[in-house]
């Protein structure tokens, strides 16, 4: 790689990155884990589960005492919609360019910079557009690679998002030299196709995207 | 006919029979018939003939007569006429392999002489251009020149210029064999013979070879691998410091390589010879050394590299501390420190910069080089680093300071050890101790006095006050008390997981470290904040895991017991719910599992808790208390699961002395040794295998079940008829007051039938008693009415576990019982008792459970089930593909594949059912199926895939799992099929995807767009290659 722009960055620790609150990915070794393990009932059904008995076994008062069904399986029907954090989990483990960091540890993506507005839904137009919108922080004021970074952005989330979303990716106010430029051409549909095409640019951008969690 | 002339005429017919003659010669020589001279003599017409391969062969009969003499037949002068003759041989090219076999026979001759091994060295110096043979040829001489090495090493060493002679003779070798011993003797070359001429083409004669970059090929012979020619190397490399003037240079040089495996080689062999070369040496290359290396680390882009240079950067400084006892200010120790502790300080002023990080792993890297090493960069860095830090006001800076000095104190644990230690400490006394006060207020404030959000900040306190109070003698002891009382804290009552699992295991390790102050501090605390009886907020589970976490060691158990025992006495008369017993109880079982898993015996508490809680459980069933939490079945499971643990472990015949008192419990209505109090009103009341017996008390058979599960097969039941025994269990399962109390029955019925049940006699009386059951299960007309259904699969399974000829002929009435509409829905889902895995009747247990027998019923069972679907009317269809998907989740997909031809239809049919459960596992299947047996799925891919994206999108049936499942199986495709089969389907997928990239659930899509990722990647240009 030619000279590398910005050869000290500022990093953020891995555990200061934003995560969603999620009992999924606790450890075993966890402490949590362990006292879910001692301190929670097995729910009812499973004490009830008969395979010879073809009907599922009701809840029976005589155990339900306790036995809270906080349950394994997730509610089935409760939709949760596409939020911050769920954008904020699709970009930012992309890596930089020019560090074996992701752009979350190098806070160009930033949580408090992506915002999400969903349009209200009406029966004659169940699915209507919603609109993201994602600022990016250039490590420094002049780097020549925050199109880079964004065309990143545009195109992982362009992947990753269902169509009705409107999607902006722009360089925040007062990080760069020369904002409104960048933005502009992050957000000129025929200058990202035409990029699309160019296939040094491709390269580096499926590097860039290949550390997507 | 000369014996020459037979042997040549042999040799190339006849191997063996030339061999013969070749003795049959030296017979004749030891026996005196024939003389040296003319054998010699007579080789002579071969000798000067025009074709190569028969002077090479004439040769070749000569040392062959050579090898089968005895050693101590020739005299020396024999031994030098002969030798001399050899040598001279090594002049004609033709023969080299079959000298060298001659010269091996007369090294082995008593007589050889120092003189003769001299005269073999002159002589493949002058003569022998090695490198136009081929290698084995080579490999013969190599051998020869190292027995020589070995053993006349003296007589070689007299032989001027040596070195050169041999760096010219093997110049050029490629061969990894023969190499492996052209560097060891090369070493030795160089270590001991005079190379005052010769060093700089000594050391090309090894460095040219630098960096090796060997590959082992496939099936190698040799075994020889990279690493063992890279340490040849490396000896060889450091063997002399009269290198280095050549050496560093080069090395640096080719530092600048792109090749992650050439740094790593110079940074390895910079660090060896740093070592060996010793401080006069690389006192002049410290400061080259460190200008290049350095970089290594601050812009490091591979870990395992930035590791290799901080070797390196240490091993430099270890080498220039070597005779210094105290920090002195003139040394090249101290002016190589001098750099670096200016150049990291200067980076640590920024501490959040990249280079702050590896600046602070340099610092510890030196500082764990010796003890004046230590002392002189502790005393360098820690009063500019604690000015930085006074000075820094942003958290996420001081933050970074914190943990960039962590590494340091790891240094210092190195340096001066840990506590317990046995090991003398260094005589210096340690520089650290000046800044203690300081660092344990910093680091204690980090923790303890900020704001509970700043995570990684008190993180990086926790750390700090633990890697502290590891290091040997540094804290006091109040100082470690006052850390401990700060874990407790945190692990009491902070609310983040990531401090209290750190917290948690500083503990941990201190409680082996400082055993007492876990005890006197710790364990008081958590106790005191278990509840008394079951409050609506769980606030008891996290004190819970914490205490049965540290309570591993034995004392601290003991201690452990004695309180929850009180605790469920307090909780129990508070009429507790079964939460909190159940959660007291689980914690013991957490621990002894715990100690199980590390090998410690745990069937040494058997007095201490199981007569304990089944006392406790048993006597209220029987007085007017009228029972409490304990016969709740989810803590019978619990206490089952403690008596199993226990007993397994016991020898057969403490065994049988619980089995008498159990059998006296649940079975014969005895006074019983199990029972601590009221034994005889226990007696009287306690009737669980009775008709009239109370829910409660029947359900206390889990208990029963659990301790007979763990029995050895030796030790025999004490029942006077085991038959009689089954026949009244048989009877209770056919009318149970729960499924609990019905599972537990069946599950003794299949245990005791698995152990006991062996001889003809029994085998009579079990073909008998299922005979029976089938009759009566024949004649239900409802799936309710057939009672000895389940039975007959328990002991189907019982069985088919230890491979009985019994178990078949069962399992294949079941199986036609799958056509019927009344209770084929049941069998199915009864598959699923007979192969999954049984956490009772299990080998842990002592049950008898053959090798392959999961794969004997799965061989019997497939073929009759695919045969039965097909003759299937379409209303029992479903039952046997709920039977298959039993079958599939329940055996090793190993199993599954080597069948897949003949389910594949089924398993596709299954996808079209409406049952999420079977899907799953269908769709489990198929994934697996898809990287293992990639023609078959290339075959049947276009009714997959439009299934698969069906199984996609939400619906009544297609449940979140089900959904997750189908969109991992598509996203296996792209990289498991060959390109040509997936990529027609691309647009099709990519487009069907942005569906499931809506769907309600996060997780579904989190699937979604990792799939869409894979497939999008499919057929696009890769960069690299």
């Amino acid at each position: 790689m030619s000279d590398i722009i910005n050869a000290n960055p500022t990093i953020l620790n891995p555990s200061d990155l934003p995560t969603r609150n999620s009992h999924a990915r606790k450890k075993q070794s966890s402490s949590t884990y362990i006292a879910d393990s001692i301190a929670r009932l097995p729910p009812s059904r499973s004490l009830l589960y008969d395979p010879f008995s073809p009907q599922p076994a009701s809840e029976d008062s005589a155990y339900a005492s306790g036995a809270s069904d906080e349950g394994e399986d997730e509610d089935e029907t409760a939709a949760e919609d596409i939020d911050e954090q769920e954008i904020y989990d699709l970009i930012s483990t992309i890596s930089d360019p020019e560090h074996p960091l992701s752009l979350g540890e190098l806070a160009v993506i930033n949580l408090p910079h992506i915002h999400i507005s969903h349009g209200t839904p009406t029966p004659d137009n169940p699915t209507p557009m919603s609109h993201v919108l994602v600022e990016i922080t250039p490590t420094i004021n002049h780097c020549s690679l925050a199109t880079v970074i964004g065309l990143g952005v545009r195109v992982r989330l362009e992947q990753a998002l269902p169509p009705r979303f409107r999607i902006d990716v722009k360089i925040r106010e007062g990080t760069h030299q020369s904002t409104d430029q960048v933005s502009k051409q992050l957000n000129d549909k025929e200058r990202v196709a035409a990029a699309c095409e160019n296939e040094t640019l491709m390269g580096v951008l499926s590097n860039m995207l290949a550390t997507c969690k | 006919m000369e014996p020459a002339q037979q042997y040549l005429l042999a040799i190339d017919r006849d191997p063996d029979e030339a061999a013969q003659i070749a003795k049959a010669t030296a017979k004749r020589l030891e026996n005196k018939e024939l003389i040296l001279l003319s054998l010699t003599k007579s080789l002579g017409e071969y000798l000067t003939n025009d074709d190569r391969t028969i002077r090479a062969k004439a040769i070749g009969f000569y040392a062959a007569v050579l090898t089968a003499l005895p050693p101590t037949l020739l005299s020396p002068a024999q031994v030098s006429v002969i030798t001399q003759f050899l040598c001279d041989r090594l002049e004609d090219e033709a023969g080299l392999k079959e000298v060298t076999q001659g010269l091996f026979a007369v090294y082995g001759m008593a007589r050889f002489q120092p003189e003769d091994a001299q005269m073999i060295v002159r002589s493949l110096f002058k003569s022998c251009d090695l490198m136009k043979h081929p290698q084995g040829t080579r490999y013969l001489v190599y051998q020869l020149l190292d027995k020589l090495m070995l053993e006349k090493r003296e007589a070689l060493k007299k032989i001027s210029d040596f070195a050169t002679g041999f760096v010219d003779l093997v110049t050029n070798e490629k061969d990894p064999r023969n190499l492996m011993i052209m560097f060891s003797n090369l070493k030795v070359v160089i270590i001991e013979f005079d190379i005052t001429n010769s060093e700089e083409a000594a050391f090309d004669a090894c460095f040219c070879y630098f960096p090796i970059t060997f590959k082992q090929p496939p099936n190698d012979p040799y075994g020889i691998t990279a690493k063992d020619l890279k340490d040849r190397l490396r000896e060889c490399l450091q063997a002399t410091s009269k290198f280095a003037v050549y050496l560093f240079p080069q090395l640096l040089e080719k530092l600048d390589s792109h090749s992650t495996n050439t740094k790593r080689d110079v940074l390895q062999t910079i660090t060896a010879c740093s070592l060996s070369y010793g401080k006069n040496i690389v006192a002049n290359y410290w400061s080259t050394l460190w200008d290049a290396i350095k970089y290594e680390v601050l812009n490091a882009s591979d870990d395992d590299l930035a590791l290799e240079a901080l070797e390196a950067i240490r091993a430099i400084a270890q080498s220039l501390s070597s005779k210094l006892g105290n920090v002195t200010k003139t040394s090249s120790l101290d002016r190589y420190l001098k750099t670096i502790t200016k150049e990291c300080l200067t980076q640590l002023r920024n501490p959040t910069a990249k280079q702050a990080k590896p600046s602070a792993s340099i610092l510890s890297a030196v500082a764990s080089a010796s003890v004046v090493s230590h002392a002189t960069t502790i005393q360098a860095v820690m009063p500019g680093l604690l000015a930085i830090y006074d000075g820094l006001e942003e958290i996420m800076k001081q933050r970074s300071m914190l943990q960039a000095l962590l590494p340091l104190f790891d240094s210092t644990a190195q340096v001066y050890g840990v506590w317990g230690e046995v090991e003398l400490p260094p005589s210096l006394g340690n520089s650290l101790e000046p800044f203690k006060d300081k660092l344990f207020e910093i680091y204690s404030r980090a923790l303890m006095g900020s704001a509970k959000e700043e995570v990684s900040f008190r993180l990086a306190g926790l750390s700090g006050l633990t890697k502290m109070s590891r290091i040997r003698n540094f804290l006091a002891d109040n100082e470690i008390g006052l850390i401990v009382q700060f874990f407790d804290e945190i692990v009491l009552a902070d609310e983040k997981d990531e401090m209290r699992d750190s917290a948690l295991e500083s503990l941990l390790m201190l409680s082996r470290l400082k055993p007492a102050q876990i005890m006197e501090v710790t364990f008081p605390a958590f106790m005191a904040k278990l509840p008394d009886k079951e409050e609506s907020e769980k606030s008891y589970d996290m004190t819970l895991s914490a205490l049965a976490q540290l309570s591993v060691e034995r004392p601290v158990f003991q201690v452990l017991l004695t309180r929850i025992f009180n605790k469920l006495n307090i909780v129990l008369n508070n009429k507790s719910g079964p939460g909190y017993p159940f959660a007291l109880v689980s914690s013991i079982l957490f621990v002894l599992r715990r100690k199980n898993e590390l090998g410690k015996d745990v069937s040494t508490h058997y007095a201490r808790i199981v007569p304990e809680l089944m006392t406790r459980t048993i006597l209220p069933l029987c007085n007017a208390s009228g029972g409490n939490a304990l016969s709740h079945e989810a803590v019978l499971e619990v206490t089952g699961n403690i008596i199993s643990l226990i007993l397994r472990v016991m020898d057969a015949e403490r065994q049988r002395v619980v089995v008498k008192e159990l059998f006296k419990l649940f079975v014969t209505r005895e006074p019983s040794a199990i029972i601590t109090a009221d034994k005889a009103l226990v007696a009287e009341r306690f009737n669980p295998l009775d008709h009239g017996s109370s829910p409660q008390q029947a359900s206390t058979l889990i208990l029963f079940t659990s301790a007979v599960a763990a029995l050895r097969c030796e030790v025999q039941l004490p029942p006077d008829s085991k038959q009689q025994f089954i026949d009244r269990l048989v009877v209770l399962a056919q009318f149970p007051y729960t499924p609990g109390h019905r599972r537990s029955l069946l599950r003794l019925i299949a245990i005791v039938i698995n152990k006991y049940f062996t001889t003809p006699a029994d085998h009579e009386f079990l073909a008998t008693c299922t005979e029976e059951m089938w009759t009566s299960v024949k004649t239900a007309e409802s799936a309710d009415a057939a009672f000895n259904l389940p039975t007959l699969f328990w002991i189907a399974k019982a069985l088919s576990l230890r491979n009985d000829k019994l178990a078949e002929p069962i399992v294949g009435r079941l199986m036609e019982l799958l056509d019927s509409e009344a209770f084929g829905a049941t069998v199915g889902r009864g598959f699923e008792v007979l192969l999954s895995d049984d956490s009772l009747l299990c080998k842990e247990n002592h049950a008898v459970v053959r090798m392959l027998s999961k794969q004997k019923l799965f061989v019997f069972c497939i073929p009759k089930l695919v045969e039965g679907f097909r003759a299937a009317s379409p209303a029992v269809k479903r039952n046997y593909l709920h039977a298959l998907s039993n079958i599939i989740r329940n055996v090793p997909s190993k199993l599954v594949l080597a069948e897949i031809n003949t389910l594949m239809p089924l398993l596709l049919q299954s996808l079209d059912l409406q049952d999420a459960e079977i899907k799953v596992a269908s769709i489990d299947t198929l994934s697996v199926t898809v990287t293992e047996a990639t023609d078959l799925v290339a075959e049947h891919v276009s009714s997959l895939i439009p299934r698969l994206l069906a199984a996609s999108s939400p619906s009544e049936v297609n449940t979140v799992k089900v959904r997750t499942a189908a969109l991992g199986c598509l996203s296996i495709f792209p990289s498991a099929l060959s390109i040509d089969v997936v990529i027609p389907y691309k647009r099709q997928i990519m487009r069907a995807l942005l569906k499931p990239l809506d769907d309600p659930k996060r997780s579904v899509r989190k699937e979604a767009v990792d799939c869409r990722a894979r497939w999008f990647a499919l057929g696009e240009l890769k960069e690299d290659d």
